[in-house]
């Protein structure tokens, strides 16, 4: 069990080392990818929701340390981002599809940004000079590219697995005559 | 009816709020400085392994515009062979000068050298550029002191914490700068930022002359930033006769993608 936690410790902060370095020193458009929503997404769908959930206050934690935003803003977004993921999960996308893991990256991309900038719009609203995101185009311009970037890894994750394992293989019922 | 299991949500607000509690009350500190200290080195690894492909894919879209960049460089290398003497022979007269008037020795500044972590924020909107160095309160740098890459300066400390900072760069339009231009009427003004790129210098009187090709220094009227720091040159200037004021585009002499080491002033 302990050697489970420990692991999973490592793989959060490689994780999170990947995308505040390494992915912010790719050029332009490719920085944009957001590797933490895409294997939070996986991890909610191959794994359960407590998993996913720490991984989620594990991340945000680690973001907020090296984060100029208010502390907090980051591990909220992405827990409330992640619990609204979950629901959409379990009551509409059940099937674990290539699709349904596209309409989720998409939709958790849309809401961990939208969550994040409302709190930090709120936040920095006695500064004068804050733009509302929602009127800036480089705010829609970055979150288009992410949300491409998102679903180019989706792909490419979805089809890894299913090359190794068949967690995400459908499974048919076939009806026998007894 | 759709399934929400609140009750399975309420350890998540209580360890989210525990934790932001925490912080808050500095309890977490000694973590949060260890985490960082930890952190950096392997922060600066992954982000030149990233600026790594950057400047090689930057390198292989510049490669078009080397032959006009270097017949440019060329002529210019001519030009400032010419002003190099003519500052030479000023050099000394200066030297003469205050050797006369017995002027105190102009103060040597010293500095922090820092290494890029992070290159932009953690959010789409962070519209502007900046950077995150793996220096802090800890190590003498100060919000506000001035950052240098190449010997021009390249942006100011926004924020700082006992091990990071936060790098507003001139580029920003965030980053405002007192500066002035190298030019007969020797224009003032203020600096800033525009669309990540370049700087713009506004509200320039218009019976100044600027030319093409001045160079714009920092004219020390910030607390922290020394004057003479070298900012960029003039490549263009926007002077309409029916307007009550000239603008000039300035740009930067490196390229704000290319930063990984960089260094701060210190007091």
């Amino acid at each position: 069990m302990y050697t489970k936690v420990i692991a999973n410790i490592l793989l959060i902060i490689i994780t999170t080392a990947i995308q505040i370095s390494f992915i912010s020193g790719l050029p332009v458009f490719l920085n944009n990818f957001s590797l933490v929503l895409v294997i939070l997404v996986f991890i909610l769908a191959l794994g359960n929701l407590k998993l996913s959930l720490w991984w989620a206050i594990g991340i945000g934690f680690l973001l907020d340390i090296f984060s100029f935003l208010p502390f907090g803003v980051l591990l909220i977004s992405l827990s409330l981002a992640m619990i609204i993921v979950n629901f959409l999960l379990t009551n509409f996308f059940t099937d674990r599809s290539l699709y349904s893991f596209f309409a989720l990256i998409t939709l958790f991309t849309l809401f961990y940004e939208f969550i994040l900038n409302i709190i930090n719009y709120f936040i920095m609203s006695f500064d004068s000079e804050v733009i509302l995101f929602i009127i800036n185009k480089n705010f829609w311009s970055n979150l288009f590219s992410q949300v491409v970037l998102n679903l180019i890894a989706v792909l490419i994750i979805f089809y890894g697995i299913n090359f190794i394992s068949n967690k995400l293989k459908p499974a048919f019922l076939v009806k026998r005559k007894l | 009816m759709y399934k929400i299991n609140t009750k399975k949500y309420t350890w998540v607000i209580a360890v989210i709020v525990l934790l932001i509690f925490l912080h808050y009350i500095r309890i977490l500190s000694p973590i949060e400085r260890t985490v960082v200290k930890i952190f950096n080195p392997v922060l600066s690894s992954f982000y030149s392994a990233g600026s790594y492909f950057r400047i090689t894919y930057n390198e292989q879209t510049d490669k078009r515009d080397f032959i006009s960049t270097i017949n440019e460089l060329e002529s210019s290398i001519v030009n400032l062979t010419v002003e190099n003497a003519r500052l030479k022979s000023l050099e000394e007269e200066n030297q003469v000068l205050r050797e006369y008037l017995k002027f105190s020795k102009e103060n040597n500044t010293s500095f922090v050298l820092g290494s890029v972590v992070a290159h932009k924020g953690l959010d789409s909107n962070n519209l502007d550029q900046n950077i995150i160095i793996n220096k802090g309160l800890s190590d003498g740098v100060e919000i506000g002191a001035g950052v240098m890459s190449g010997g021009t300066i390249i942006g100011q400390v926004v924020e700082s914490q006992s091990n990071l900072s936060e790098i507003c760069l001139i580029t920003n339009r965030n980053c405002k700068l007192a500066a002035k231009v190298q030019n007969t009427d020797k224009t003032s003004g203020i600096i800033r930022g525009e669309l990540g790129l370049t700087i713009k210098m506004e509200f320039i009187p218009q019976t100044d002359v600027i030319e093409i090709g001045d160079t714009v220094v920092t004219s020390g009227l910030e607390e922290k930033i020394p004057r003479g720091l070298v900012i960029g040159e003039v490549t263009e200037v926007n002077k309409e006769s029916n307007e009550l004021w000239q603008s000039a585009t300035i740009d930067p002499l490196i390229n704000m993608d290319d930063l990984v080491i960089v260094s701060v002033l210190t007091p």
